[in-house]
């Protein structure tokens, strides 16, 4: 198949209810836009071929026509996504240990969108009918869920579905039309906890036991980089070790931030890495207010990350 | 392919930004040490024979060994002497492929064009095509200075760091003093003996028959827990759990 697609992006909101538009649960795993033909092709938002990753995720048998597909590859663990067990699944290139982990911890493609069935494109189809095509085209299995919604009562499926563990949901307008690698109004993200990705623009030295690894990681967002504060808890031991080996190859003596970056022994890294962050709010002056490091996001680019 | 380092090629007025990747895995098995009861990797401890006693992180010192006293160097010093990168391939001149000894080879990374860099990397990877030529350099990566050759490789350019001289033994000092003398017809025995034998060397079909041996040994002893991961039905789980939130969303 010679199209390509960009995954299209949301923005972000607080809970609503309204008619116009509908609402699913927002899966917490790797976003993946999938070419399903004799075999299938799993790419994710960096443009990278991650199909050999997942060797159980061959799909055809599911589908009734060639299709181009949206949605979420992600590891069920008691019936939710398990973002720590999926990222065991991520970085991994030998494929004996890739068809362990594939009966394992074996991957679930949720998908939401169709962008294209037997070489008609859909991006100018309205959501609605592009869902019906959906359900006509994909059959669910064990690997395989077509995500549902629910119509209008936004609010309500906000609180039923963070209550029960999930991270958040998505609202989508009724009859938006499919923008790929656009962020647009059309779709918004609602989440529970307030998170932001993040560009690691540098880490301070480490005191202590944190002496070999690092103190926090200094961070900005946007083009140029604006500096928006430093995160330093929120880490495993893995995390410190695993994260300083990755930000040490990279370090430079030029800082990346627009700005003069006012703290002590600051070593700057080229703008390379995205990590997420949760926080409480952010102040006035554009900072994070008490951020928390979640995690490393491979699979975003420092482009994405925008205020 | 996620690149490790950006930089740009220089030679005469000529520069190509450039991103360098890894080229080669080592996929050999490995195994850890783990505690027999609780199947963690076991971590080691720095500890001194001496004193006998647990040395923290902070309080370790570099020591350079002469004849087993130890000269203590500082940290401090030692970055002193790390040579800033300028993250540039500095090209001094172009050398034919022959003139490079097999034994300096060393690692070997793939060149891809930077932004904007796609035609000239496109000219210089045809033009060491067509001539045979070797682009030898040098390059700052992680505060050491490496001499590089930049070789054309199929569609791409490869970059290789060289050993020095001195790391190359002298193959003198393994061979015996004098080598006895061959014979024309010893000489053409040897020639028809390897001409029966000729062939074309395709790499794929060798494989590393211990690691095979042990992912077999591995599958083994997995299989009673993969078929119970597999029974366990996690979609369904999902699904019911899905349309108990639509139902009660619903009721009210």
């Amino acid at each position: 198949m010679q199209t390509k697609y960009q995954p299209m992006l949301a923005r972000s909101s607080g809970p609503f209810t309204d008619k116009d538009w509908i609402f699913e649960v927002k899966w917490d795993g790797t976003r993946a836009v999938s070419y399903i033909n004799q075999k299938s092709t799993f790419i994710n938002r960096r443009g990278v071929n991650i199909t050999d990753r997942y060797p159980e995720l061959q799909i055809e048998e599911n589908v009734t026509a060639p299709c181009v597909l949206d949605g979420e590859i992600v590891v069920l663990v008691e019936g939710k996504p398990s973002f720590p067990d999926l990222q065991r699944r991520e970085h991994i290139e030998d494929p004996f240990k890739i068809q362990i982990l594939s009966t394992q911890l074996p991957a679930v493609y949720i998908v939401f969108d169709i962008l294209r069935c037997d070489s008609r494109d859909l991006t100018q189809t309205p959501l609605l009918t592009r869902k019906r095509i959906l359900q006509q085209t994909v059959s669910e299995s064990e690997r395989v869920l077509i995500c549902p919604y629910v119509q209008e009562k936004g609010e309500d499926y906000f609180k039923a579905v963070t209550d029960s563990g999930f991270e958040g949901i998505m609202a989508k307008k009724k009859d938006s039309f499919y923008y790929p690698g656009k962020r647009s109004g059309s779709w918004l993200k609602i989440k529970k906890t307030l998170t932001a990705d993040c560009v690691i623009g540098g880490f301070t030295q480490g005191e202590g036991v944190r002496e070999p690894t690092f103190g926090a990681l200094v961070l900005g967002v946007g083009c140029p980089l604006e500096l928006v504060g430093k995160v330093g808890s929120g880490f495993t031991d893995d995390d410190l070790i695993h994260i300083s080996a990755l930000l040490t190859q990279i370090e430079t003596d030029e800082n990346p931030f627009s700005t003069p970056v006012p703290y002590d022994t600051i070593h700057f890294v080229r703008p390379e890495y995205v990590c997420e962050v949760k926080y409480q709010q952010m102040t006035h002056d554009k900072k994070l207010r008490a951020p928390v490091f979640l995690r490393m996001r491979y699979d975003k680019t420092p482009a994405e990350c925008i205020q | 392919m996620r690149s490790i380092w950006k930089g740009t090629i220089a030679f005469g007025l000529v520069n190509i930004p450039v991103n360098l990747h890894t080229a080669t895995r080592d996929d050999s098995v490995r195994f850890h040490n783990v505690c027999p009861t609780h199947h963690v990797p076991l971590q080691y401890k720095k500890w001194c024979p001496e004193g006998h006693e647990e040395i923290d992180y902070k309080d370790m010192e570099k020591g350079y060994e002469v004849g087993k006293n130890y000269v203590i160097i500082d940290q401090k010093e030692l970055d002193a002497l790390e040579l800033e990168s300028t993250h540039t391939i500095d090209i001094e001149k172009f050398v034919d492929s022959s003139d490079i000894p097999i034994l300096a080879y060393d690692s070997f990374y793939f060149l891809s064009p930077g932004r904007g860099g796609e035609k000239a990397y496109a000219l210089l990877h045809e033009v060491l095509t067509l001539t045979g030529r070797v682009g030898i350099g040098k390059v700052v990566l992680r505060s050491k200075e490496y001499l590089v050759a930049l070789k054309n490789y199929q569609k791409g350019i490869i970059l290789v760091t060289l050993r020095y001289s001195d790391e190359i033994v002298n193959i003198d000092e393994a061979l015996p003093d004098n080598m006895p003398g061959i014979s024309e017809k010893e000489l053409d025995l040897a020639r028809t003996l390897i001409e029966k034998m000729e062939g074309d060397l395709n790499l794929s079909q060798y494989q590393d028959r211990y690691r095979e041996k042990v992912e077999e040994l591995v599958q083994k002893k997995l299989r009673g827990e993969a078929i119970i991961a597999e029974e366990v039905k996690e979609t369904e789980k999902t699904k019911d759990i899905l349309a108990a939130l639509e139902k009660s969303i619903e009721a009210r």
